[in-house]
C-alpha cells in the first residue's frame, strides 16, 4: 500500500504556513506508520573542523519519500549535517566525522565507500543556483554523462529530469541556450533537474530558495512536494514558514555552549510547530530567538 | 551672530573644504592615469608613423636586400618568428596549463607551493640568461644555432605567464561550480576539465595571448639561439631570423635605409601582437556571450 502524502497543488492551506500545518506523518495518518521506511539513519554523528567540533552526537532518522527539514539558528551546523550525508565535508581538508550515516544500512562515512557512488545516490542542490556555464542541455546531461549515458537515452533522461523539475515547458525550445540566461528561479530548477538526472535516491537541498523571490520560492516548494513521491528530500532552511509548508518532519538544531551544533528535537512538522516538546524549540519556532 | 549660526557657517566651510580636496585628489589621480597611458600611445604612435612610411605589401613578402639596394622585406623574419613562437607555445602551453590547473586545485600541497615559487623565480630570470642557458644545453651540443633552440628558449620564457594566469583565472571561478560538479559524483580531473577550465577559458586564453606577445617580442635570447638568417629558412635545425632580432640588427646598423626598416619591422611586430590580441578577445567574447563564461 502506498500512501500519497502529497497535498493538492491548488490547496491553499499549505501556503498559510505555521498557522495551519498539514496533517501529515504518523500521528495524523495512522495508516501510514508502517510505510515509513528509514532511508537515512544518522547515529552519533560528530563532525570536527580541525579541533573545533561542529556537530555533537547527532542521531536522526530520515524517512523515505518524505521531506525532512533541518532548521536552527546560524552556526548550529545545519549545512554541516547536510554535507556529511553526501560526504561534501571531504572538501574541507581539516574536516573529520565520527559516527554513522547509514544509507539503506550502509555507512557512507566508511573509508571503503566510494564517494562517487555516494554522491550519485545522494544528490545536492545548493543555496545559490550554480548552473555550469554551459547550455541547458549540457547542464542536465553533465551527471548522466559521467555514468556513461549517451545518445538517444541521454536526450530522454534530460527531458525527463527537466519535466520532473517543472522546467521543460520553459526551456524545450532553447536547450542549447546558456543555463546562465535563465532567471534565478529557473536556474535553481535547472540545478534540481541536474541533480535528479542521475536518479539519486536522496536529494539534499541547502536553503534552495533563500536567493529567490517569493514566486520562484513557491515553485520550488511545490516541486519538493512533487519530488518526494520518488525521492527522499532533506532541506536546510532558515525560513520556518517554509519548513512548515513543505516538510513532513522537522529537525531542530541548536548551537551549544561549546559552539557545537546538537539536535534539540525532531518530529512531525505539525508537532514541532504547534506542540514542541522542548522549550528551546518553542522559543525558536515562535521567533523568540535565532 | 548666534552660536547656532556660527556652527552652521563652520559646517559649510568644512564641506566646501572637503569638496575642494576631493576635486584636487581626483584631478591628481586623473593626471597620473594620463601619464601612465601616455607612453603607450606615444610608442605605438611613433612606431606607427615611422614604420608606416616604409610599409608596403612587398615588405611582408620579400627577403632582405643588402645595404643600398632598394626594396626588400622581412618575409624570413615573419616565418622565423612564427616558427619559434609556435614551437615555444606548443611546448609550453600543455605544461603551463597543466601546472596552472594543479596549482589552482592543490594550492596548499608541497607541489602546489613549489610550482608557485618556481614560477615566480622563473619569471624573474632575465631573458638573456635564458638565452645563454639554451645556448649551453642545445646550441653547443648540436654545434649549430637553430630555430629549435629559439623555440625552446621561448617556451621557458612563456611558461611562467601561462602557469600564473591559468592558476589565477581558475581561482576566480566560483567555488560553487566546483562543488556542484563534485556533488554529482564527478571526479576532480573531470571537474577541472569540463567545468572549471571552460568557465575560465577567457582568462586562460588571455594568458596564452600575453605569453605569445611576450615570446614574440624577445630579441636577447635569439642572439644565442635562433641567431638570425638573411635567407628564408623553414628548417627547425637551421638558424632563422625573427622579428625582434631583425629590429635589433637593423636598428644598430649605421645605414639609414636599414634603420628605417627597423621601424617598419617594429611596426609589423606590434601590429601582429595587437591583432592576435583583438582576435582572441573577439573569439572569447563571442563564446562568453553564448555560454556566459567569466570575462578575463
Amino acid at each position: 500500500m502506498t500512501v500519497d502524502l502529497r497535498p493538492e497543488r491548488a490547496e491553499p492551506a499549505h501556503a498559510e504556513g505555521a498557522a495551519a500545518p498539514r496533517p501529515v506523518g504518523p500521528s495524523a495518518t495512522p495508516g501510514a506508520t508502517d510505510e515509513r521506511r528509514v532511508k537515512l539513519a544518522i547515529r552519533d554523528l560528530n563532525v570536527y573542523y580541525g579541533a573545533f567540533r561542529a556537530l555533537r552526537d547527532i542521531t536522526l532518522d530520515v524517512h523515505a519519500n518524505a521531506v525532512t527539514a533541518i532548521i536552527g539558528p546560524s552556526g548550529s551546523g545545519k549545512s554541516t549535517l547536510l554535507r556529511s550525508i553526501n560526504r561534501m565535508t571531504d572538501l574541507v581538508p581539516s574536516a573529520r566525522a565520527t559516527g554513522e550515516v547509514m544509507l539503506d544500512g550502509a555507512n557512507v562515512l566508511d573509508e571503503q565507500v566510494d564517494v562517487v557512488e555516494v554522491r550519485r545516490r545522494v544528490g545536492m542542490v545548493f543555496q545559490r543556483p550554480n548552473p555550469f556555464p554551459k547550455s541547458i542541455f549540457d547542464n542536465v546531461a553533465y551527471g548522466p554523462r559521467l555514468y556513461g549515458v549517451r545518445g538517444k537515452t541521454l536526450d530522454e533522461v534530460v527531458e525527463r529530469a527537466l519535466r520532473a523539475s517543472a522546467l521543460w515547458n520553459d526551456v524545450r525550445d532553447k536547450l542549447r541556450a546558456s543555463g546562465l540566461a535563465l532567471s534565478g528561479g529557473q536556474q535553481q530548477r535547472l540545478c534540481i533537474a541536474r541533480a535528479i538526472a542521475v536518479e539519486p535516491e536522496v536529494v539534499l537541498m541547502d536553503e534552495p530558495a533563500s536567493a529567490l523571490d517569493p514566486r520562484a520560492t513557491l515553485l520550488i516548494e511545490e516541486l519538493m512536494s512533487d519530488l518526494k513521491t520518488e525521492y527522499t528530500i532533506v532541506i536546510v532552511t532558515h525560513n520556518m514558514q517554509q519548513a512548515a509548508r513543505v516538510a513532513d518532519e522537522t529537525a531542530f538544531l541548536n548551537m551549544g555552549d561549546d559552539r557545537a551544533g546538537y539536535l534539540v528535537e525532531v518530529g512531525v512538522t505539525s508537532q514541532i510547530f504547534t506542540n514542541p516538546r522542548n522549550r528551546l524549540t518553542e522559543d525558536y519556532v515562535s521567533g523568540r530567538f535565532g | 551672530m548666534t552660536v547656532a549660526a556660527l556652527a552652521v557657517q563652520r559646517q559649510r566651510r568644512r564641506v566646501a573644504r572637503r569638496k575642494l580636496v576631493s576635486r584636487v585628489m581626483l584631478a591628481l589621480a586623473g593626471l597620473a592615469a594620463a601619464i601612465a597611458v601616455a607612453p603607450l600611445i606615444w610608442i605605438v604612435g611613433y612606431v606607427g608613423l615611422e614604420g608606416a612610411r616604409q610599409l608596403s605589401p612587398e615588405f611582408l613578402t620579400a627577403l632582405p636586400t643588402p645595404v643600398g639596394v632598394p626594396g626588400g622585406g622581412i618575409a624570413n623574419a615573419l616565418v622565423g618568428s612564427f616558427m619559434t613562437v609556435g614551437l615555444g607555445l606548443i611546448v609550453a602551453a600543455p605544461v603551463g596549463l597543466a601546472a596552472g590547473v594543479y596549482a589552482a586545485a592543490r594550492p596548499d600541497t608541497r607541489l602546489g607551493v613549489t610550482i608557485r615559487f618556481a614560477t615566480d623565480t622563473l619569471a624573474g630570470v632575465p631573458s638573456i640568461v635564458m638565452g645563454i642557458f639554451a645556448y649551453t644545453i642545445i646550441v653547443l651540443p648540436s654545434r649549430h644555432f637553430s630555430a629549435f633552440s629559439g623555440g625552446i628558449v621561448l617556451a621557458f620564457i612563456m611558461l611562467p605567464t601561462l602557469i600564473r594566469t591559468t592558476e589565477e583565472m581558475l581561482k576566480l571561478v566560483p567555488a560553487s561550480l566546483r562543488e556542484g560538479s563534485l556533488a554529482l559524483g564527478a571526479p576532480e580531473w573531470r571537474t577541472s576539465l569540463r567545468v572549471l577550465i571552460p568557465a575560465a577559458i577567457n582568462g586562460i586564453l588571455t594568458g596564452v595571448m600575453l605569453a605569445v606577445a611576450r615570446g614574440a617580442g624577445e630579441a636577447a635570447p635569439m642572439l644565442f639561439t635562433a641567431f638570425g638568417n638573411p635567407f628564408m629558412n623553414t628548417d627547425l635545425n637551421q638558424p632563422v631570423a625573427t622579428l625582434p632580432h631583425t629590429v635589433f640588427v637593423y636598428a644598430i646598423s649605421p645605414y639609414e635605409d636599414w634603420r628605417a626598416k627597423a621601424w617598419a619591422t617594429a611596426f609589423v611586430l606590434i601590429a601582429i601582437v595587437l591583432l592576435l590580441n583583438v582576435a582572441a578577445r573577439w573569439l572569447t567574447s563571442w563564446r562568453a556571450r553564448r555560454m556566459g563564461t567569466l570575462s578575463g
